[in-house]
This record gives structure tokens, C-alpha cells and sequence, in this order.
């Protein structure tokens, strides 16, 4: 009888907040739709909702970690270091792969995430590049098949500039759910679908990375070759945040830094398929494209297989200082 | 002659090294058998190859 | 007029042995700082090629090893020494080349399309080096060495060549055979007694030739020890490198990079879209074999020169002897890429790899000679 209720209720309540109009992201809106982005207001107002769980995505990347969690994090959340929880793994030598089915419903259900839950990403909010952690795990829940996830607009830092937000000390330890996963493979390319670009299939590779990286004037480590790969256009994941306020641009301005870009489909890429995360949240999920692709492996995979193509500006003079140690 | 030889030399080694410094880095050597199939070493076809 | 004896006896009695320095520093710094470059790019087998080029440069200037010379004299005269100095030479590389080249992955021989192509290119080489006074290798070393007559005979070889580029593939249309090469035929140590026999049997000949003529056949005693040294040293380029050394492509990749930035679109060209020029156009000199020997050879030319007497301290000569070298550049840049190289890439490569296109290259080679030096006087150029 309960078995039957419970969905019963939670589509009632659904419908009656869909009837509510809808707010806009920095309203209070007491909508139930999803929205890529949520602002603090939203969130104080579900904390405590079973429906909703706050995921601290501190690590090391931001300066934080779970000593920044456990010294003052949104009360209800529970932590989940991007860098260390298992979020991206190393397979076949190469790092920051996507999990596989069995290590992702693991790694969700123990933060007590399942199908029926709205997660909320929680960066720092302190720099573009725990935006994209956000983002890379934004993707990470929405490949493994949960539906409702949404990034904190500002992070952390934009939850404590308001005083009147409470901030709780010490660790939440989630109860674990049963989870399974339902890879989305809409959201997914390997490097085979990229590969395919070049023979017939027709997709708009977007390179995330800053120009440098992009004209093969400087590399990751684990990246074994420099440039781009063909065809690829340079959309430095940078230009889609604002610095200053720490959050993304506006609807508009994303709209028209975009706006170069030909319709159809999208393969995004960087290093490691974490700037490139914000790219394809930006294009996939606030822009609405549809066809958005991440390339997860990025640079990294694509290069560990000598046999594929690159282009690059980077000259012999180039190699020249890096190896005189006045150079990239 | 000489201040000739002194121009020529200058300018050829100089050119040599801006072309070799100007020169795309690649990420791995050129082997032989990137030209395998050819019938000299300037990557000529083959006679036979074209009937 | 005792004063006057002892001034001119001080002047002759000059001594030759002193260096000069500019040139002698020059040549060897360059040497260092390109050899730096390749190294610094992880090339070690291409700075290897840069010294053994070096090397050759001193060993054909010191034993005055030329080919040319030597046709001409074997030629008017029958005098043999010298062609059989260049026989030794290729006898000694064909001893490691042939049978490496045939069994060794990554090694491969130097062999040619025997055809049209293959005649006219080396006749036309063979006038064109007897209108010079030098060959691919004589070219080198001269220039190298400080003579400006082949220094102008040097840029029309690289402008011949790059003419030679554009006109090859019409030349290969004509048709041909597909190389015949001794160790496809007689297996490795087979091809290798083929390839010696063979160089004994045109030895004897030319012996014969000589005694016909009451000509001298023995080479003088620089031209053995030059031969010996280039002999080994052609083999260190050939393992270094890959394949035999080369002389001609160096100059039509220099060329063609001088042509494409003067604006001239060369990958139009077909011969400008196989793999081996295509790569060489938009790499780096120092990456391509004959060029990094080319440059070595020059330097260390000049610095053996340098090293024992004023370097390019002679006046030019008269216009005619440069109307010369400059016609006989042009043709035998034009010859080399027709004919798949000079007396260093198609005689000397092809024979010591057991290709048959070698001695072809050979023959037609010496008819081109012949022509050649009937032409020499018009240019006030000596028949011997």
C-alpha cells in the first residue's frame, strides 16, 4: 500500500509545483524543475529535503579538501574529494578515465545518491578550474544515469557571503543507497567517435583548453605530444567564466561566445576532459545544444596512441627552450 | 672572393638554422618505412606501380 | 739587387702552412653549432652524419679525389689511376652496404627505375660536370674549399635540380623497368660477389684500356689512401643514415625552400607530393640525410682548406670559365634528378647497393663526359 502512495505523492506534488510559475534561477522558486544551475537562495530552502542531496566537491584543486569540508561545509552535505574519491580513474595507464558501471554505482550509491534523487554539486566557487571539477562531475552523475543535477551557482563562497546562510562544522557520513547505473552513452565519447570525424562522421570537435595548449606550445606531462586534435576549434573553457563573480557568464553572453559554433554535433575535449567539462555543460546544458559530447580521455588518450594525428605551431625553436629551460 | 665567401657562408648557415629552428617539432622520428613502396629514395613510383 | 733576391725568395718561400684562422673557426664552430642543434633535438645519428660529412670534406680536398678529373684524363688519355681509385672506393663500400641493405630491417640500398629517365639524366650529368670541372662530390669540396667558380656552380646545381624536380615525372612517364638489384637475384653474399665481380670486371677494362693506350693505371698514393678513407666513410654514412650517401637531394630540398619563399607554389608538382620531397619541403634541413652531409662536407672542406693555406684569396677567373660552371651546374642539377642522383648517389650508391641502374648511370655518364669535354674549349677550358 506505502509501495503504491509514495510515487503516487511525489507525482501530486510535482504537478501542483508545476503549476506554480516557474521563478528564475536567482528567484526562491519553489518549482521542482531542474535547472542546470541553482542559486544559494534555492538551496537553503530544500536543505534537509530527502529528495536532495548537497555533494562538497572540495579537493586539492581549489585548496580545499575534507579538512576545508569538516572545518565548515552546508549543513546537510557530504564530501566527495574530486580528486581522490574515485570520480576519475587510471585504466590501460592512462589517468582521469570515466569509472566504469560497477566503480560509478559504488562511488554514488555511497554518498547516498540513487535514481530518484536531485544532487547538487557544491564547487569552492573560488576559480574556473573548480568550476570544471563541478562540471566533470555534473557529467559524471548525468552518464551514469541520474537525472536531476544541478551545480551550485558560486559554490561555496557564494553560499558563505551571505551571513545569514548557517555553515555546519564537522563530516556528514551519507547513507549509502542502492544505486544502478544507466550509462547515458548520449553524453559519451571515446576516442573512436572522435576518430570517426574524420572519416564521414560530421562533428564540431571544441578544444577547451587556453591557445597555448591548443597552437602545441606547451602540455600536461601525462599528454605525450602537443597540439590539437585536426579539425578541432579553440574555445578556451576560461572565457565562459567571470572571474570576478566567480560564476558563469550570463545566459546571453555564453550565447554569443558560442555563437560560432556550427549546428550540430559536439565533441568537447581539453587534458583530461575536465575544462572541457565546462564547455559541454555550458553548450549541452545551459545553452541547450543537443549532441553535446564529452571526450573524456581528452588529450591524454588521444595521445597515447602514437599512430593519431595532430596539429601543432610548435616549432623546433620551441623544443629548443624548453630544453634549454627558458620554455614550455 | 672572399668577402663573397664570408656573405655566402654567413647567410647560408644562418638560413639553415632559422629553417631548421622555424621547422615544426615532431613527436617522433621519420622512419624508412614511411616511404616504403617507393622506387628511390626520392619516393619515385614504381614502373610496374602504374600499370 | 741583393735586397731585391731576398724579399722575392722571402715571398716564395712564404710559408703555406699557416692557417686561416676566420675561415678555419668559422667552418669548425658551424660544424659544432649545427651538430648542437641536432643533438639538442634528440638526433644523434643526424649529428653522426654532419661529422662523417665533415670527414669527407677533409678527405676529398686532402687527396684531391676528383671524378671528374679522372674521366677526363681516362678519357683524352687512357690514364686510369684515378678511375680505379673511384673503383676501390665503391668496392670497399659495397662490402657492408650490400649485404646490410639486403638483410637489415630499416636499411635499405640506393636503386633506380632503369629507363629513359635514367639515360638522358646521366648524360646530360656527364656533360654538365665536364663544363664545371666538378661532379656532386667535386662540386662540394671545391666550393667548400674556396673556389668562387664552384661556388656559382654549386647555386646553379641547386637551381638545376629543382628544374629536375618538376620535369621527372614527365621523364618516368616514358617508361622503364623496375630496379635489378644482385641480392634479389643471387640471394645476400651472392649479390655481394655479383656486385664485386662486377667492379673487377669493369676494373679490368679499364686497365686494359689504359695499357691499350699506354696509359699509367696504378693510383698514386693520395688517391689510394682517399679512397680507402672514402671507402669507410661512405659506409659510416650508410649506417648512420639509413640508406647511401647522397649528394643531389640536399640541393634540390634546399631548392625547393628557397623556391617556396620566393613564393613559388611547388606542391602543385607531383614529384613535390611524394612522400619523401613533401616531408622534406616543410621539415627542417637538418632532418633530411643528404642535406646534413651536404653541409658537413662544405665545412669540412673549407676547414681543411682554411687549415693550411689563405682561404679563397685567388681572383675570379675569366667570364667564359664562369659562363661554364654555371651552364654545367645547371645541367647536371637537371641530369641528377633525371637520372636518381650524381656520381656519389647513382654510381656510387647504386653499384655498391648491387643495382644494376649504377653501371647504366655509368656508361651514360661517360658518353655525357665525352660531349663534355669536346665542349670544354669553347669555354677556354684545357681538354685534360
Amino acid at each position: 500500500m506505502l509501495r503504491l502512495l509514495v510515487p503516487l505523492i511525489r507525482r501530486l506534488s510535482r504537478l501542483g509545483s508545476a503549476l506554480v510559475v516557474a521563478g528564475t534561477l536567482a528567484g526562491p522558486a519553489l518549482a521542482d524543475a531542474t535547472t542546470p544551475l541553482v542559486s544559494p537562495a534555492w538551496l537553503k530552502a530544500r536543505l534537509g529535503s530527502p529528495d536532495v542531496v548537497v555533494v562538497d566537491v572540495r579537493s586539492a584543486i581549489d585548496g580545499g579538501g575534507a579538512d576545508a569540508y569538516e572545518r565548515g561545509h552546508i549543513p546537510t552535505a557530504v564530501h566527495s574529494d574530486y580528486d581522490k574519491a574515485g570520480w576519475r580513474v587510471t585504466r590501460n595507464g592512462i589517468p582521469f578515465m570515466l569509472p566504469t558501471p560497477s566503480e560509478l554505482e559504488k562511488l554514488i550509491g555511497e554518498l547516498g545518491i540513487d535514481e530518484d534523487i536531485h544532487v547538487v554539486v557544491m564547487p569552492a566557487g573560488v576559480h574556473a578550474l573548480d568550476f570544471g571539477a563541478a562540471a566533470r562531475i555534473y557529467w559524471t552523475l548525468k552518464a551514469a544515469g541520474i537525472a536531476k543535477v544541478s551545480i551550485l551557482d558560486g559554490g561555496f563562497a557564494a553560499w558563505q557571503a551571505d551571513p545569514a546562510n548557517p555553515i555546519e562544522r564537522g563530516a556528514n557520513k551519507p547513507v549509502p543507497k542502492i544505486f544502478t547505473a544507466v550509462i547515458n552513452r548520449e553524453l559519451i565519447a571515446e576516442s573512436s567517435d572522435v576518430e570517426q570525424i574524420g572519416r564521414g562522421l560530421k562533428a564540431t570537435l571544441i578544444d577547451a583548453r587556453p591557445a597555448s595548449f591548443y597552437f602545441g606550445k606547451e602540455k600536461v606531462p601525462a599528454a605525450r605530444a602537443y597540439g590539437h586534435i585536426p579539425g578541432a576549434i579553440s574555445l578556451d573553457n576560461e572565457k565562459f567564466y567571470d572571474a570576478a563573480a566567480n560564476r558563469l557568464k550570463s545566459p546571453a553572453e555564453l550565447a554569443a561566445l558560442a555563437a560560432e559554433i556550427p549546428a550540430g554535433p559536439v565533441m568537447t575535449y581539453c587534458n583530461t576532459g575536465h575544462w572541457a567539462a565546462t564547455d559541454w555543460f555550458v553548450l549541452s546544458e545551459i545553452l541547450g545544444r543537443k549532441d553535446v559530447k564529452l571526450y573524456y580521455g581528452s588529450m591524454v588518450d588521444w595521445t597515447a596512441d602514437v599512430s593519431r594525428p595532430l596539429v601543432s605551431a610548435r616549432t623546433k625553436w620551441d623544443d629548443l627552450k624548453k630544453t634549454l629551460g627558458i620554455g614550455l | 672572393m672572399r668577402v663573397v665567401y664570408v656573405i655566402v657562408f654567413i647567410v647560408g648557415i644562418g638560413a639553415a638554422i632559422a629553417d631548421h629552428l622555424a621547422s615544426p617539432s615532431s613527436g617522433r622520428a621519420v622512419s624508412p618505412e614511411d616511404f616504403a613502396g617507393a622506387c628511390a629514395p626520392c619516393g619515385a613510383p614504381c614502373p610496374s606501380a602504374k600499370k | 739587387m741583393s735586397v731585391a733576391t731576398t724579399t722575392q725568395t722571402a715571398a716564395t718561400a712564404a710559408p703555406a702552412r699557416t692557417a686561416d684562422w676566420p675561415f678555419l673557426c668559422g667552418a669548425v664552430i658551424a660544424t659544432a653549432l649545427l651538430a648542437a642543434l641536432v643533438l639538442l633535438d634528440g638526433q644523434p645519428y643526424s649529428a653522426g652524419l654532419i661529422l662523417l660529412g665533415f670527414a669527407l670534406g677533409v678527405a676529398f680536398l686532402k687527396a684531391e679525389f676528383s671524378f671528374t678529373a679522372s674521366w677526363r684524363r681516362f678519357l683524352v688519355s687512357g690514364e686510369a689511376g684515378g678511375l680505379i681509385g673511384v673503383l676501390l672506393l665503391i668496392a670497399i663500400a659495397s662490402i657492408v652496404i650490400v649485404p646490410v641493405a639486403a638483410s637489415v630491417r630499416g636499411f635499405g640500398g640506393a636503386i633506380a627505375p632503369i629507363g629513359p629517365s635514367l639515360l638522358i639524366g646521366a648524360f646530360v650529368f656527364g656533360i654538365g660536370m665536364q663544363l664545371a670541372n666538378g661532379c656532386g662530390s667535386g662540386t662540394l669540396y671545391t666550393a667548400g674549399g674556396g673556389s668562387g667558380r664552384m661556388l656559382i656552380a654549386l647555386a646553379c646545381f641547386i637551381v638545376g635540380t629543382v628544374i629536375g624536380s618538376l620535369h621527372l615525372p614527365a621523364f618516368l612517364a616514358l617508361g622503364g623497368i623496375d630496379p635489378i638489384l644482385a641480392a634479389d637475384y643471387f640471394g645476400v653474399w651472392g649479390g655481394l660477389a655479383v656486385t664485386l665481380a662486377s667492379i673487377a670486371l669493369v676494373g679490368a677494362a679499364v686497365i686494359a684500356v689504359a695499357r691499350r693506350r699506354d696509359a699509367n693505371f696504378l693510383p698514386r698514393r693520395s688517391i689510394l689512401i682517399g679512397a680507402v678513407a672514402i671507402g669507410v666513410l661512405t659506409i659510416g654514412v650508410f649506417l648512420a643514415g639509413g640508406h647511401p650517401w647522397s649528394v643531389t637531394f640536399g640541393f634540390t630540398v634546399w631548392g625547393g625552400k628557397l623556391a617556396s619563399l620566393a613564393g613559388i607554389d611547388l606542391a602543385s608538382h607531383e614529384f613535390w607530393q611524394w612522400p619523401g620531397p613533401k616531408r622534406a619541403l616543410t621539415e627542417s634541413v637538418l632532418t633530411d640525410t643528404s642535406s646534413l652531409t651536404d653541409l658537413g662536407m662544405i665545412l669540412g672542406a673549407m676547414a681543411a682548406a682554411a687549415a693550411s693555406r689563405p682561404f679563397a684569396r685567388t681572383s675570379w677567373p675569366p667570364a667564359r670559365s664562369l659562363a661554364a660552371a654555371a651552364i654545367g651546374g645547371l645541367l647536371m642539377g637537371w641530369g641528377a634528378r633525371l637520372g636518381f642522383g650524381c656520381n656519389i648517389g647513382a654510381f656510387v650508391g647504386g653499384v655498391a647497393s648491387g643495382s644494376l641502374h649504377g653501371w647504366i648511370w655509368f656508361a651514360a655518364a661517360l658518353a655525357g663526359c665525352m660531349l663534355g669535354i669536346r665542349l670544354r674549349p669553347w669555354f677556354g677550358l684545357s681538354r685534360e
